[in-house]
C-alpha cells in the first residue's frame, strides 16, 4: 500500500501488560504525584506542540516568488479536529518593456474545528520583481477526522494589452468523497482530469466518509497570461465526517499604454547647406517615444524635443542639436473583473442599537415574570393547604 | 393545621401583582424593541447631494464627471483619507466570493479595495468597500452617508504616489438593483467608488436593504507627503 498522507501523524498506543499492583494506603499519595507528572507532562507536549505550529504558521506564511507555499506539513498538522483556511491572493503585473513584479498576500488560519477566520490567522505579504508562476497549499493535510479544509488562490496578472494567454486546464475533484455519505458527496464545478492542468486541486480528499457535498471545489477564470500551476487541496481531510471546500481564479487585467513616457531626447541634426566660412543654421530633434530612448535624424525626428542647432563647416555643415524631454505619460485602461450583486456591508448595529436594548430588557421583565409566577402560584398552592376544607383566601 | 394569616395572603396576592406587572412591561418592551429595530439608518444628506434612488434606469447613466485628468499607474492602495468625516484608515484587499459576489471585508473598522479591478488612479473604476456597522454598532462607513459633492477623497498608494478624488455624487441602490456595471465598469475616466450598506434595515435577515454608493473622479495625483 503507497504511502498516505493519512499516515503522517497517527500516535500508536503501545499495549504494554502492566504489571498488578496492590497499593498499600500510604502509597495513595505517592500514586497521585504520579499521576500529576503525567499530566504535567502531557501539557508541556501539548503547549510545546502548539507552539512549535505558531512558528511555523509564520514561516510557512511567507511564500517567496516565484513560489507561493503555505499550509502544507510539516508545518501544517496530519492529525484531527482542525480547521485550515488558507488563502493566497497574487497580483503579478508586467509592463510592455519587460519589466515585472508580483505582490502575494498570503493569510494562513489554523484552529480547532468550526473556529472561522480570523481567528488564529497570520497574513503576510511579499513582494518581487519576479512573477509567480507556482502555488502550493493545503496539500496532505489534517487526515484524522473531523477536519475542514477551505482554501483559496486568487490570481490577477496585470498585463499590457496584446499579452497572449492560454487556457486554463484543470485537473480536480478526482478520487475524492468516497467512503460512504449521502450522495452527492462532491459538488465541483468543474470536474476535470488533466495531466500536469493549470489546477490541479480536490484530489484524492475528503475519503473517509461522510455528509453530502462534503467536497466542494470550483474553478472559475478561464485563461492566464500568465505560466502557472496552481496545486492545493489535494490528499487531505481524508479522516471521517471531513469536509474540502477549496477556490481558484485566475485573471487578467490588459493595460493598454496610450502614451508616452517622459524621455530625455537626445537628436542629431544635418544642417543646412552653407556657404564656406560662415555659420549654417541646423535643426535638430529628437525625442523618445514609448519608454525609450529615441534618436531622430535631422529635422525629422519624432518626439516632443525639439532644439536648434548650430553647425559650421565649408559647403555642408554638420551640426548636433541637442533634444528637449518630450513629455507624456502612460495611460492605463483596466477594467478588471465586474461582481455581480450587492456586498453585505452591514449587519444593522447602528440602527437597531436601542431596539436591541428594549428588547433585551423585555426579555429579562419576562423572565422576572415567569419566576414571579412560579413563586405565587407556589405560595397560593402553600395557602390553599393550610386554609380549611372550602376555605377562600 | 392553622389556616393562613391574613398578611401571608395579601403577600401571595403581591406576588401575583408583580408578576402580572413584569409580564405587561416584558411584552411591551419587547413591541417597542422589535419596532425599533426595524429604522432605517439616515440616507445620504440631501442638501447637497447628487442622489439617485434605485431605479433600473440608473445602471445606465453614469455620474457627474469633473474634468478628465489623466490615470496613474497601477500600484496597491494602501491608505484611504476623508477629511471631510475625519477618516483616515489603512485598506486591505477584497476578491470575489462564491457566486461571483464581492468579498466585504473581515474587520469592521477597515475597508477594502476590491482588487480585481483597477487601483484608483486607473483609468476605470476602482471600488472600495467597507461596513456601515456591525452587531456591536456603527463601522469604518457609518458616515459616508455624509458625503456631498465635492468632498475629497484621498488614496495613498504603495508606489509612494497620493492620488486625489472629488466626489461627484452619492446614491442609493436597492440590492435588488444594485448597478454592476455602472459601479465597477469603466466610464472612460479614472474614478473611485466607494460603497457601503444603508437604507432600511431588514431584522429578519440581518442585512440593510440598500447600499449607498459614493461616486468620485480622479482630479489629481501627486507623490506622497509623509
Amino acid at each position: 500500500m503507497p504511502a498516505s498522507p493519512r499516515s503522517y501523524g497517527r500516535l500508536s498506543r503501545p499495549d504494554v501488560a502492566r504489571p498488578s499492583v496492590t497499593s498499600p494506603p500510604h502509597a495513595w499519595w505517592s500514586q497521585r504525584v504520579r499521576v500529576i507528572a503525567t499530566l504535567a507532562v502531557v501539557v508541556a507536549a501539548v503547549a510545546l506542540t502548539l507552539g512549535g505550529v505558531g512558528e511555523s504558521l509564520l514561516a510557512s506564511a511567507a511564500p517567496t516568488a516565484p513560489t507561493a507555499s503555505q499550509c502544507n506539513p510539516p508545518a501544517y498538522p496530519t492529525g484531527a479536529g482542525r480547521q485550515v483556511s488558507c488563502t493566497i491572493d497574487i497580483v503579478n503585473s508586467t509592463t510592455s518593456v519587460g519589466s515585472s513584479s508580483s505582490t502575494v498576500t498570503a493569510t494562513a488560519c489554523l484552529a480547532a474545528a468550526g473556529v472561522l477566520p480570523p481567528a488564529f490567522c497570520t497574513t503576510t505579504t511579499t513582494t518581487s520583481n519576479r512573477l509567480v508562476t507556482s502555488v502550493n497549499q493545503c496539500n496532505g493535510v489534517v487526515n484524522g477526522g473531523g477536519s475542514n479544509v477551505t482554501c483559496s488562490v486568487t490570481v490577477i496578472n496585470d498585463v499590457p494589452t496584446g499579452t497572449s494567454t492560454t487556457g486554463d486546464t484543470v485537473d480536480q475533484c478526482i478520487g475524492s468523497g468516497t467512503g460512504g455519505g449521502t450522495q452527492p458527496t462532491v459538488m465541483c464545478s468543474p470536474i476535470g482530469s488533466t495531466t500536469s492542468a493549470t489546477v490541479t486541486q480536490c484530489n484524492g480528499s475528503a475519503n473517509g466518509g461522510g455528509g453530502s457535498g462534503r467536497v466542494k471545489c470550483t474553478v472559475s477564470g478561464g485563461s492566464s497570461a500568465v505560466p502557472l500551476t496552481i496545486n492545493q487541496c489535494n490528499g487531505s481531510a481524508d479522516g471521517g465526517g471531513s469536509t474540502v471546500t477549496c477556490f481558484s481564479n485566475v485573471s487578467n487585467v490588459f493595460t493598454a499604454s496610450t502614451g508616452s513616457t517622459p524621455t530625455t531626447g537626445a537628436g542629431t541634426g544635418t544642417t543646412a547647406p552653407a556657404t564656406g566660412g560662415s555659420t549654417g543654421p541646423g535643426t535638430g530633434s529628437g525625442g523618445g517615444s514609448g519608454r525609450t530612448t529615441g534618436t531622430g535624424a535631422g529635422s525629422s525626428g519624432s518626439g516632443g524635443g525639439s532644439a536648434a542647432g548650430s553647425g559650421s563647416g565649408a559647403s555642408v555643415g554638420s551640426g548636433t542639436g541637442a533634444g528637449a524631454a518630450g513629455s507624456g505619460h502612460a495611460i492605463g485602461t483596466a477594467t478588471g473583473v465586474i461582481p455581480v450583486g450587492a456586498p453585505q456591508t452591514g449587519q444593522g448595529g447602528a440602527a437597531r442599537s436601542a431596539g436591541d436594548g428594549l428588547i433585551a430588557l423585555g426579555a429579562m421583565a419576562l423572565a422576572a415574570a415567569a419566576v414571579t409566577f412560579a413563586v405565587a402560584f407556589r405560595r397560593r398552592q402553600l395557602d390553599l393547604r393550610t386554609l380549611p376544607t372550602g376555605g377562600r383566601e | 393545621m392553622s389556616p393562613p394569616a391574613a398578611g401571608t395572603v395579601l403577600l401571595t396576592k403581591k406576588w401575583w401583582v408583580v408578576a402580572s406587572g413584569l409580564l405587561v412591561v416584558g411584552i411591551v418592551l419587547l413591541l417597542v424593541g422589535t419596532n425599533e429595530a426595524s429604522v432605517s439608518l439616515p440616507g445620504p444628506v440631501s442638501t447637497t447631494r447628487v442622489s439617485t434612488e434605485s431605479k433600473a434606469s440608473d445602471q445606465t447613466s453614469a455620474p457627474a464627471k469633473v474634468g478628465k485628468v489623466a490615470g496613474v499607474a497601477r500600484s496597491l492602495p494602501t491608505e484611504l483619507t476623508i477629511p471631510a468625516i475625519g477618516l483616515a484608515v489603512s485598506l486591505s484587499t477584497l476578491g470575489i466570493g462564491a457566486g461571483g459576489v464581492v468579498d466585504v471585508p473581515s474587520d469592521i473598522q477597515q475597508p477594502g479595495w476590491f482588487k480585481l479591478g483597477p487601483s484608483p488612479g486607473q483609468d476605470g473604476s476602482a471600488v472600495i468597500l467597507g461596513h456601515v456597522d456591525s452587531h456591536l454598532g456603527p463601522a469604518v462607513f457609518f458616515n459616508l452617508r455624509l458625503l456631498v459633492a465635492g468632498d475629497r477623497i484621498n488614496v495613498d498608494l504603495a508606489d509612494k504616489t497620493t492620488v486625489v478624488f472629488q466626489v461627484t455624487s452619492v446614491a442609493t441602490y436597492l440590492k435588488t438593483a444594485f448597478p454592476d456595471q455602472l459601479v465597477y465598469g469603466p466610464h472612460g475616466s479614472s474614478e473611485l467608488q466607494l460603497v457601503t450598506c444603508g437604507g432600511e434595515f431588514e431584522s429578519q435577515t440581518g442585512h440593510y436593504l440598500s447600499n449607498i454608493v459614493v461616486y468620485s473622479s480622479l482630479i489629481s495625483s501627486a507623490p506622497t507627503v509623509n
